[in-house]
Parts: structure tokens; C-alpha cells; sequence
């Protein structure tokens, strides 16, 4: 059994990208800003009427945000859960074919901020990429507390 | 057909909420004594067609009581049974357990032994029923149509009048259980019945489905018995077949039907003649319906959010046309931008559902929660009619419910408190639903002993939600009760406090677009309020400029905007900027430092001051760089891909196709507030 891959750059690492889970390409554009956001959502888009949060990949890897310009690229791709995302990358590359003995899932001794967000390794053509897991990678990772009043004030919850 | 079946069943299972609903809305206005008679009348035949439809579906226990209710109904409706307290009590009973009944088939959790019992047992005796002498009581075989030979309505004193029929069973009759033959046996003990029938829709051998009955007939029945009769087999069976009727009597001829277009009244007629229209009295199912699916309604209102988003980009077009050089375009546009409102009404509409589907529920939570608690409340439902998406009408009834219990629960004294506080022993719980705007506002408001903030508080700081020493305000120490796992029952009670505190139902409201909000005052009461967005909601909202980004306010919302003079803007040591206003200080949030947006305009005198009054909320000044103008917008979801977003109600997209946030005044107000007095805590402490 084959799997396909987009193959995407962030810095001078490559990652892949089930192909399954990509609805489209777009270039960069600078998004509506949206308040109280972790650093690594850029804003948001108008895709076809709906509205979609940019995710900067390189930030939400813990690689630094990106300075995004019109190189720049935007994968809009789709969770399990039915939520659209648009991930933030430098440029897509490739369409990477694998055969099921080219694939392992993670390694667990791994470390760096990135291993986290990866479901996989792919051997292709004498390297080893990282598959990004995409529910990890559009899944909220902070808490959305229901003390709307003074959720993100320094000094809620910060009772010793 | 295993499935149709399946279908059927859920099918009827809806109506049979409905129908409790029905039947439980009648009781509460027999109660109430007003119109009791056409009460009685609604309540009987909606308790008759649930015994009709749990019958043909084979659901036995349903049936049964169903029929004892029916029957001890028969005898209120005669006057034979009085019609006391004790007689309505018997009544809700009897209602609490028919939806109980109703959801032991839907979920598969049993109802209660006890009470389905004492009130079987007790309808029983009501109506005159002995177990010995009720055919229906014990019989496992119950029979959907027995009963329609009963004449109803005392058709049993008419003469004998003729009725030409014709009955056509459709592809489903025969899995839903209903043997036609059943149908014309029945006719028959109704009175002398000619049967005639008709084979033209026989297919070939090759093609014959034995599930589905290919026959019709063309019936002649000579009865006493009245149309009602009739009326109540076609009610039966209405869903499955096609069961006409009309009169043929010679003595009788129904002016209706002479005059029905396509009619063809002969009384003298020959039996086998095509059925007429049926000129019967009208019936309140008489709008046809459609089933369609929810992805396809979406699918329609995305398309008038686009055609809405279109007109603003069009609008923004010829905005510096010369209206005099271009009237014709400029009378067109007017005319397209009404036509896309009443197309948007109507999109809105084809979703919507009255609240009363769930409001209706409560009182027999109510008087549930009364037996257990001892307390006595007495609830009161208005604005039930306003309509909302039907999918949050069904995710509406967990947080009420759990609202309400709360309420009685926590909020509303007992009969001895409420004396020694000199209020009415009997408390008083208000649910209402209005409108406003893009949002349904549903209130619950109790006048019980208010929100004991001293005790929260405490809490709060045991649980190291607070920092100790903290002085938070009322509102804040109100808030916290919405934090999760915040429970301030002492002991665990059975009514609430089971560890799914307010923060649940915060959380539903919110996964919903809406938001919890609450006032309390000591003594007094609380209450609480949910606002929920419309599905398809379409807003009227200024637009603004902060920075480089638009901010949309609502215009229900705004009461002036201003530019400052620099002497009635007083700068404040902690709490900022404060805008004399109509003799009154208004605090000043300056959007741009509350959204942390780049590059906006920080003295306010350099600004617009937008004056809002967030519904039910005190007015306040918001700061924004400049306003662009005011727009009908489409408000679009930032849930659906993202999540809630602080001070920010949704999002919408412009005329240039980009998007922008639509401002959540109550949070922005409140958020303000709190983080000021946090900040400075923090500082202090």
C-alpha cells in the first residue's frame, strides 16, 4: 500500500503532510488580527465564506514566528474533527510517494520541541522526514477558561 | 423495512414529545382555569394519539396507559369525573409519566415502577376502569383501532348517513404494522359497508413486492357512528395511506364539497365515483411538510451570507456614482438589498423552532424538583413562541435544566425562609426568551435569596482561584461561580451540585456561539441570562478603524459617537480615562490596548468615542481610531474553525472580501473591569 505526502519547508527542515488531509494552496496575505491569541495564530481568513485561523507552523513548532512575505505559503487543511486550518509554511515542495516499508511511526526517544506535533518518520531517498500529525497541529493547546472576566489577567489563578 | 420501520418509530416517537407537550401546556391551562374546556378537548386527543401510535408500534405499556388516561379523560370531558385539584394533580401525573414512558422507548431507560403504577392504578380507578372489565388494561394484543368505533363527540345521536371512502395503503403501511384489512373491519362494526376493490395499481408478477399493498378500495359505509369516527381511523393512519371520506347523504349535502374545486359531489353518485376533496373540518396538520437535511439548509444559508457579502461589495462600488446620473441602477440595488433581506428572512426562518419545544418540559421538572425539595415554586414561561435554530433549541434543554435546578436548588428559599423574609411562601421562577437583535435572550430569573458572595468567595480563595486578600467586586465574585469545578453546596444535594457545576453549562452555551451572564442581588434574586446567536444572523454594525484593523459595533447597541473635547475627557490614576457624558463619567476602553492592536491612536481626543449600552449593561465610551461607516453584515462563526475569542461576538466578511470581528460589548465592558482590579491586586499583593 502507497501513502502520499506534500512536503513543506520550515527553515531548512523538511516535514510532510498526509495528502489526504490538504484542501488547498494559497500564498500569504496578511490576515485580520484576532486578539487574545497564543503567538503562533497570525490572524485570520475569509476562505470561500468561512473563517479560518492561520497557524504559523515554524512558531507552533517552537522554531520562532515567521517574517511571512509573499513567498510564503498557506496550506489550508482539514482535522478529524471537521475544522479547517491554515498552516503557515515557507514553501511547499514536493508530492512524496512512500510504500508502507518506508514508514515508521516515531520514534519515543526523540526529543526537540517539534517531536510532539510529528505522528511518523518517512525514509525517502536516503533521509529521514518527520510526518506532521495535523490533529495535534490544529488542536487548541491552551485552556479556554470559562472566568471569560479575567481569563487571560496575570493574576487569575496565580494563587501560590 | 426493518429500517422504515425503525423510521416510523423514531417518527412517532417526535410527535409523542410534541404531543406531551401538548398534553402537559392543556393541563397547565386547566390549572389555570381559563378555557378549561377546549383544554380538556387538546388534551384528550393528543393522549389519544399517543395511544394510537404506541399501539400500532407494539409499545404495550405506553398503550395501556395511554388508554386508562384516555378514559378517565373521556369521563372529565363528560362532566362524569370532577374536575378538583386532586383531578389535576391526576392529570400531571399522568403527563410525567406518558413522557417518561415515551423515553423508556427512546433511551431504553426503564420509568420508574412506582410511580407508573400508583398512576395507572389511579387513572384506572378515575375513570372507572377495573382491571377485570377493560379489555385494553390487560391485554398484551392491544388493538391501535378498537376504540375508533367509539363515536366521539356524541356523533352517536346523528342518523345513519352514508360515506363514500376510498382507501389507498401506501409503500409503508404494512411495515408500520397496520394490516389494511385491520381498516376495513373496523368500517365494518362501524355500520353497513360495501367494499369494492380496486386493482388498477396491481403490478406484473415479476414486479410484486409482497411488503407493499398494491390494492385500494372504494368503500360505502352506511353509519351512525359520525365523521368523527372517520376523523380518527384517518388520523391513525394518515402517515401510511391515503383514507378520503366525504358525505353522500342525500339529506346532507356538504356545501364545502359542492363548491371544492376538482370535486365532483353527486349524492346520488354511484359509491365506486373518485373521492372528492375532503371538506371535514380543518385540521391543524393542514401545511404540508418536507423533510430536508441539515447540510442542504446550511448550504442555503451560506449562499445568502455570499449574496449579502456581494451587496456590500457592490454597494461599495457605486458608492461615488452620481445617484442622479445613475437612478435606475441606484433604485435596482434598493430593490435587490430588500429582496435579499426577505430571502435571508426566509432562509432563517425555514430553521427555526419555538423555544416552547423545550420550555414546555420544564414545568414538570418544576413540580419534580418541588416534591424532592420541599420547597414550593410556581414557574412562569413567557416569550416561548420567539424561534431559534432547531439544532440549539434540542442542546438548549441540558443547561436549563441544570439552571433551573440550580435555581430552586440554591436560589429560591424555603416556605419558612421566604416567610421570615417576608416574601410569598410560594416562589416564583421566570423563564423568558425575547429577541434583540442577532441574538435570543433567554432569562431565568428567581426571587430567591441571591448569591451568597461571602461564601463564594471563600471558596474561591480555599481553591486557590482567588489570591487570598483579594478584593474582586460583586460582579467578579458573581463570575466565579462559572469556574470549573466551583461548587459552593456544603453537602452534595441529589438536586444539583453533583460536581457538573456552572462551568458546563457556560461551556454548552458557549460551544453553541453564546454566553452565560448573571446578576444576583442579596434578598432578591438572581438571574441569569443566555444569549444565543441567530443561525442566520444578519447585523446592523458600524465599522471602525483601529490601527489597520476594522472593529464592528452593533448599531442596536451604540447610542452617540463623538469626537472629545479635550476638557470632558479626565484622566484617571489606575482606572484610565473617564469621559464626562450627559453628567455622568463613563469609563473609556480603549479598544486598541485591549485587543493589543499595533500602531492605534492613544490619545482619546485624537479619536472617535463610540457610546455603547450593552444590553442590560451600564453604558460605557469605546475608543476607536475613526468609523468607516455602517453595513448590514453576515455574522460568521469563529468556533467553527477556531474557538471563542474574547470580546468578540463572531466575525464577519466586508465588502473587500477580508475578514473582521464583530465586538462582544457585555465582555468587552466586564473583561475591562475585572483585569483592571486583578492587574492592581497583583501589584498590591
Amino acid at each position: 500500500m502507497e501513502s502520499q505526502f506534500v512536503s513543506f519547508e520550515i527553515g531548512d527542515a523538511t516535514f510532510l503532510i498526509p495528502i489526504e488531509r490538504v484542501v488547498e494552496f494559497r500564498t500569504w496575505s496578511e490576515p485580520t488580527a484576532v486578539p487574545h491569541t497564543p503567538a503562533y495564530v497570525r490572524g485570520i481568513v475569509n476562505i470561500r465564506g468561512e473563517i479560518v485561523p492561520i497557524y504559523d507552523v515554524s512558531a507552533r513548532l517552537g522554531k520562532g514566528g515567521t517574517q511571512a512575505g509573499s513567498r510564503h505559503v498557506v496550506v489550508i487543511v482539514r482535522g478529524n474533527d471537521g475544522r479547517s486550518v491554515g498552516l503557515l509554511v515557507d514553501a511547499v515542495t514536493d508530492i512524496v510517494t512512500a510504500r508502507a516499508d518506508d514508514m515508521a511511526p516515531m520514534p519515543a526517544i526523540e526529543g526537540g520541541d517539534a517531536t510532539p506535533f510529528m505522528s511518523g518518520v518517512v525514509f525517502v531517498a536516503e533521509k529521514i522526514l518527520g510526518v506532521t500529525d495535523v490533529d495535534r497541529l490544529v488542536e487548541e493547546t491552551f485552556p479556554v477558561s470559562g472566568f471569560e472576566a479575567g481569563a487571560d489577567a496575570p493574576a487569575a489563578g496565580a494563587a501560590p | 423495512m426493518a429500517d422504515e420501520e425503525a423510521e416510523l418509530r423514531g417518527i412517532f416517537l417526535l410527535e409523542c414529545d410534541e404531543l406531551v407537550g401538548t398534553a402537559e401546556a392543556s393541563v397547565e391551562t386547566i390549572r389555570g382555569g381559563g378555557g378549561a374546556e377546549a383544554a380538556i378537548h387538546a388534551l384528550f386527543r393528543a393522549v389519544h394519539s399517543i395511544k394510537g401510535g404506541a399501539g400500532a408500534f407494539g409499545l404495550g405499556r405506553l398503550a395501556d396507559f395511554a388508554h386508562a388516561f384516555e378514559t378517565y379523560m373521556d369521563r372529565l370531558r363528560k362532566g362524569t369525573a370532577p374536575l378538583d385539584a386532586a383531578a389535576v394533580d391526576l392529570l400531571f401525573d399522568g403527563v410525567d409519566v406518558l413522557r417518561a414512558l415515551a423515553a423508556e422507548v427512546r433511551e431504553g431507560e426503564p420509568a420508574p415502577a412506582a410511580r407508573y403504577d400508583a398512576a395507572l392504578r389511579a387513572l384506572r380507578a378515575a375513570g372507572g376502569l377495573e382491571v377485570a372489565d377493560s379489555p385494553a388494561a390487560g391485554s398484551v394484543d392491544f388493538d391501535p383501532l378498537a376504540d375508533a368505533a367509539v363515536p366521539v363527540d356524541g356523533g352517536g345521536s346523528e342518523a345513519a348517513r352514508l360515506y363514500r371512502i376510498r382507501f389507498v395503503p401506501g409503500p409503508k403501511m404494512i411495515g408500520a404494522g397496520i394490516d389494511p384489512l385491520r381498516i376495513l373491519e373496523t368500517l365494518k362494526e362501524l355500520g353497513a359497508l360495501s367494499v369494492e376493490l380496486d386493482a388498477s395499481r396491481l403490478p406484473a408478477l415479476a414486479e410484486l413486492d409482497p411488503s407493499v399493498c398494491a390494492f385500494a378500495w372504494n368503500l360505502t359505509l352506511e353509519t351512525a357512528a359520525g365523521r368523527d369516527a372517520l376523523d380518527e381511523i384517518r388520523d391513525m393512519i394518515d402517515d401510511v395511506a391515503t383514507f378520503e371520506f366525504e358525505a353522500a347523504a342525500p339529506s346532507a349535502p356538504d356545501p364545502a364539497a359542492l363548491e371544492a374545486p376538482g370535486s365532483q359531489p353527486s349524492p346520488a353518485a354511484p359509491p365506486s365515483l373518485p373521492p372528492a376533496t375532503e371538506p371535514a373540518k380543518p385540521r391543524e396538520k393542514a401545511v404540508p411538510t418536507v423533510r430536508v437535511d441539515v447540510p442542504k439548509l446550511e448550504r442555503l444559508g451560506n449562499m445568502v451570507g455570499e449574496l449579502i457579502i456581494t451587496q456590500a461589495f457592490l454597494a461599495r462600488q457605486v458608492a461615488g456614482l452620481d445617484p442622479d446620473a445613475h437612478r435606475q441602477l441606484f433604485r435596482a440595488l434598493d430593490e435587490m438589498s430588500q429582496h435579499i433581506r426577505d430571502l435571508a428572512d426566509s432562509a432563517t426562518s425555514i430553521r427555526a423552532q419555538p423555544l416552547r419545544a423545550v420550555f414546555s418540559r420544564f414545568g414538570a421538572l418544576v413540580r419534580e424538583l418541588e416534591k424532592s425539595t420541599g420547597k414550593r415554586v410556581r414557574l412562569e414561561i413567557t416569550g416561548d413562541q420567539v424561534e431559534i435554530d432547531k439544532t440549539v433549541v434540542e442542546r438548549l434543554s441540558e443547561p436549563l435544566t441544570h439552571l433551573i435546578r440550580n435555581s430552586i436548588d440554591h436560589g429560591v428559599e424555603d416556605a419558612a425562609g421566604r416567610a421570615a423574609a417576608g416574601k410569598d411562601p410560594v416562589g416564583h421562577l421566570h423563564l423568558r426568551a425575547e429577541q434583540r437583535g442577532a441574538q435570543v435572550v433567554i432569562e431565568l430569573v428567581d426571587d430567591g435569596k441571591g448569591i451568597d458572595r461571602s461564601r463564594v468567595l471563600a471558596k474561591a480563595v480555599e481553591r486557590g482561584l482567588v489570591p487570598p486578600g483579594a478584593t474582586p467586586s460583586d460582579q467578579e465574585i458573581d463570575e466565579l461561580i462559572f469556574l470549573p469545578g466551583f461548587s459552593t453546596a456544603e453537602a452534595v444535594t441529589s438536586v444539583s451540585g453533583r460536581g457538573v457545576g456552572m462551568d458546563a453549562v457556560r461551556q454548552a452555551i458557549g460551544e453553541m456561539g453564546g454566553h452565560v451572564g448573571l446578576t444576583s442581588r442579596p434578598g432578591l434574586g438572581t438571574t441569569f441570562s443566555l444569549h444565543l446567536p441567530l443561525s442566520l444572523a444578519i447585523l446592523d454594525a458600524m465599522v471602525t478603524l483601529v490601527g489597520r484593523q476594522n472593529y464592528l459595533i452593533p448599531i442596536t447597541a451604540i447610542v452617540e459617537s463623538l469626537r472629545p473635547a479635550a476638557a470632558s475627557v479626565v484622566r484617571m490614576d489606575d482606572a484610565g480615562a473617564m469621559l464626562a457624558w450627559r453628567g455622568a463619567l463613563l469609563r473609556i476602553v480603549p479598544l486598541g490596548a485591549e485587543f493589543g492592536v499595533r500602531d492605534w491612536r492613544t490619545d482619546p481626543t485624537q479619536c472617535i468615542l463610540v457610546i455603547v449600552r450593552p444590553s442590560g449593561g451600564e453604558p460605557f465610551a469605546l475608543q476607536v481610531d475613526d468609523l468607516i461607516g455602517q453595513e448590514p453584515v453576515v455574522v460568521k462563526s469563529l468556533e467553527k474553525n477556531y474557538r471563542k475569542v474574547k470580546g468578540v461576538s463572531g466575525a464577519t466578511i466586508l465588502g473587500d472580501g477580508r475578514p473582521a470581528l464583530i465586538l462582544d460589548l457585555p465582555t468587552l465592558s466586564a473583561a475591562t473591569l475585572a483585569r483592571r482590579r486583578l492587574e492592581r491586586q497583583a501589584a498590591e499583593g
